[in-house]
Parts: C-alpha cells; structure tokens; sequence
C-alpha cells in the first residue's frame, strides 16, 4: 500500500489570542512571537498512516507539504515520526494561496512522485479553517472521498474505515486509490519522535521542487480574494438589575433578558 | 435573476440548523432580489420539503429513499444545480454538506469558503457554493 499523507506548516494556533495580530494591508496574519507548528489534523493524518503501516507491513508512506522553505522543518518532524519518504513544493509567490491553487500544486506534485492508494489530509488546518483540500484535491485526481475518518485498517485488499458524523460514528468499507479527510480521535493523538530520530531525519534526503518544476504557474484571483481580514471585536457591558426585594429583582433580571433576546 | 439554493442533506431533519441556513439563505436572495430554492436530498426527504417549503420558494426533492452515499448525492447536486445555474449554493455545517460542498464547487467551476458570520452581496462574478 502506498500511502501519501499532506501536512501543513500553519503559525502556532495556540498562542494567546492577546498576542494575535493580523496585518490588514497584508490581509494575513502576522508571525510576531508564534511558532511554526505542523497542523494538529494532519499530524492527526499521519499518526493514522502510521497505524495502518504497523498492521499492514507493506506499507509506504511519503509526506507532502506545498508552503515556505520553513515547512522543511515539518516534514523533517514527519521523517522521525518515520514516515519513509517527504517531498516539499517551495511557495516563493503568495503567503496565503487560495483552496484550489493549493490543491491544483499538491495534484501536480502527487502526479510527479507517483502512484498511490491512499491518499490522507487533515480535515481542516487551524489557520484558516477552510477544510476544502480533501473534496477538491479528490476531483483533481479523479478519485473519490471520504471524510471525516479517524481510523482505518485494511480489510480483503481494500479498506475499512472509521468516520464521524453528526450523530454518532459510520463503519465504511472502500476500495482504493482514495482521499480521505482525518479528524482527530483518542485513537491517533501524534507520537512524538525519539529525540535520535529527531536528528536522524536531518540526514535523511528530502526532495524539493518549485512551482516551475512543477510545470505550475499562479494565478491571481483565479478562486476567491481575501477583501478584509480583521479580529472582531468583543463588546461586553455590564448591567445590575434592580429592585427593592429578592422577587423583584428576579422578574426584573427575567425581563431584561426577555428584552435583549428578542433583539437578537 | 439566478437563484439561491440551500441544500438540505442532514438526517438531522428541519432543525435549527436548517432553519438558519434557510434564514441566510432568505437575506441573501433579498439581497439579490432573487427567489430561494431549497434541494431537499435526506432519508426524511418528503418530511423535510413540506416544513421548509414554508420559508422557500421552491422546494426540490430528490427522491433515492437510501442511506447518504457521497458519489450518488454530489452527481444528483451537479445535476439539479446545473440546471438552476444559481447565483449561490449555500449548505449547512453538517459532516455530509461539508463533504460534498468543495467537490461540487469544483464540477460547477465555483468556489467554496467556510462562512459562519454574515453574507453580504458586493458584486457578482460568477457562481459561488
């Protein structure tokens, strides 16, 4: 089985959100004091290749990932996850390209690193959240999608895979080639690699290409714009209800609350 | 003018979820001066149509009786809104609306975002799921 698991640079989504800044000319955010961090689903996604590797042995998994010279660094962490093989597509043109344009390089490099059967993405990166790269990366290579899944064994040649739902969980068997989105389960919280192996996967070789070597060339506005980027603002009062007694006080609390919520 | 459409594919029924889709579905075809059209495609199909058919315009149901299947359901969307060719597709935050949403963007030669705030009308291109 060969399986290629897509990962995500994205700045650190857990810092304090008073440190959160965006750049409104820029229409991003800016790095300030965050991290780069490999995003959470997609670790997610590679925990879950990594698992699957283990219970079918014939199993090779290569890592991808279309960003700056610094996504290096989480594809070195996926190599001493021991993921077998990473390759990096260098965006020296735009600092935030749309789902599509993303999709369109991932489809572009996947055609150029070969054949595979399973092909994995987070659901949704933490920086934008836009969760589109499963379902469009699955049309641009013709293949179809699951979404959503958190653990998958292989069953008779093909697949069976376990995926959330609004309600509950599904139980779904496919064949292959496929895209499956991963969400994250106590089942495939990422390892985190030995500290040898750390340094290991910097002597480990790691194949780099440009959008030229891809044969790709960018777009502008070919999807979407980003026209605004701003944190909203948070507005809280405070009111004290009055009232000369206990009871008082309470039908006067009950209105107000009867007066703010019809406003909404 | 092109319609809006809301898909409706949840099990969940006319929850409040659909209802809110229906409401943002409301503002925006107002905004456009254009009618609201739901695609109703669930196991509770014909249950779903008669509630929703009382905030839309147009109710269209897409009978199969079984069980969600992705492939079937997005070929019946491409189809169906193909021949609307809507100003826009909106779909509710459900796990299958959101699986099928980028993909039948793509066929429809759309876009797709996330948008859990307020749509505003400031121009129009082209079709938009």
């Amino acid at each position: 089985m060969n399986i290629l698991v897509c990962l995500k640079q994205i700045l650190d989504p857990e810092i304090p959100a008073r440190e959160f800044r965006v750049n409104p000319a820029k229409r991003e955010a800016e790095r300030g004091n965050a991290n780069l961090v490999t995003n959470i689903f997609c670790e997610n996604a590679l925990e879950t290749a990594l698992q699957f590797r283990e219970t079918l042995s014939e199993t090779k998994i290569t890592v991808l990932s279309f960003g700056a010279s610094t996504a290096e660094d989480s594809l070195r962490k996926a190599l001493a996850m021991k993921a077998d093989a990473a390759a990096l597509v260098i965006n020296d043109k735009t600092s935030n390209p749309d789902p599509l344009t993303v999709t369109q390089v991932l489809a572009a490099a996947i055609r150029k690193l070969g054949s595979f059967d399973l092909i994995m993405v987070g659901r949704e990166a933490g920086d934008w959240g836009a969760g589109q790269t499963a379902g469009l990366l699955a049309e641009e290579l013709k293949m179809p999608c699951v979404s959503f899944v958190d653990r998958i064994e292989p069953m008779n040649g093909g697949l069976r895979l376990n995926r959330q739902t609004d309600s509950g969980s599904e139980v779904l068997e496919a064949q292959t080639p496929l895209v499956v989105s991963i969400t994250n389960d106590e089942h495939n919280v990422p390892r985190i690699p030995k500290v040898r192996d750390v340094m290991m996967s910097y002597r480990q070789p790691l194949t780099q290409w440009t959008l030229a070597d891809l044969g790709y060339q960018l777009e502008d506005d070919k999807y979407y714009q980003v026209v605004d980027l701003s944190i909203p603002q948070k507005e809280s009062r405070c009111e004290f209800v009055t009232g000369d007694t206990l009871d008082e006080r309470v039908e006067s609390l009950a209105k107000r609350i009867t007066e703010v919520t019809s406003l909404l | 003018m092109n319609d809006v459409v809301i898909c409706l594919l949840s099990p969940a029924g006319f929850d409040r979820a659909a209802q809110g889709l229906a409401g943002a579905g409301r503002r925006l075809a107002e905004q456009l001066g254009s009618q609201l059209t739901a695609i109703v495609l669930s196991q509770q199909s014909p249950a779903i149509a008669q509630e929703v058919a009382t905030v839309v315009d147009k109710v269209i149901v897409v009978v199969d009786g079984g069980e969600y299947q992705p492939e079937p359901a997005l070929s019946a969307l491409t189809k169906v809104c193909s021949r609307l060719s809507p100003a826009a597709i909106l779909f509710g935050n459900d796990t299958y609306s959101q699986e099928v949403t980028p993909r039948l963007a793509h066929r429809l030669g759309g876009a797709t975002d996330d948008a859990d705030g307020e749509l505003r009308v400031c121009g129009r291109r082209g079709q938009e799921a």
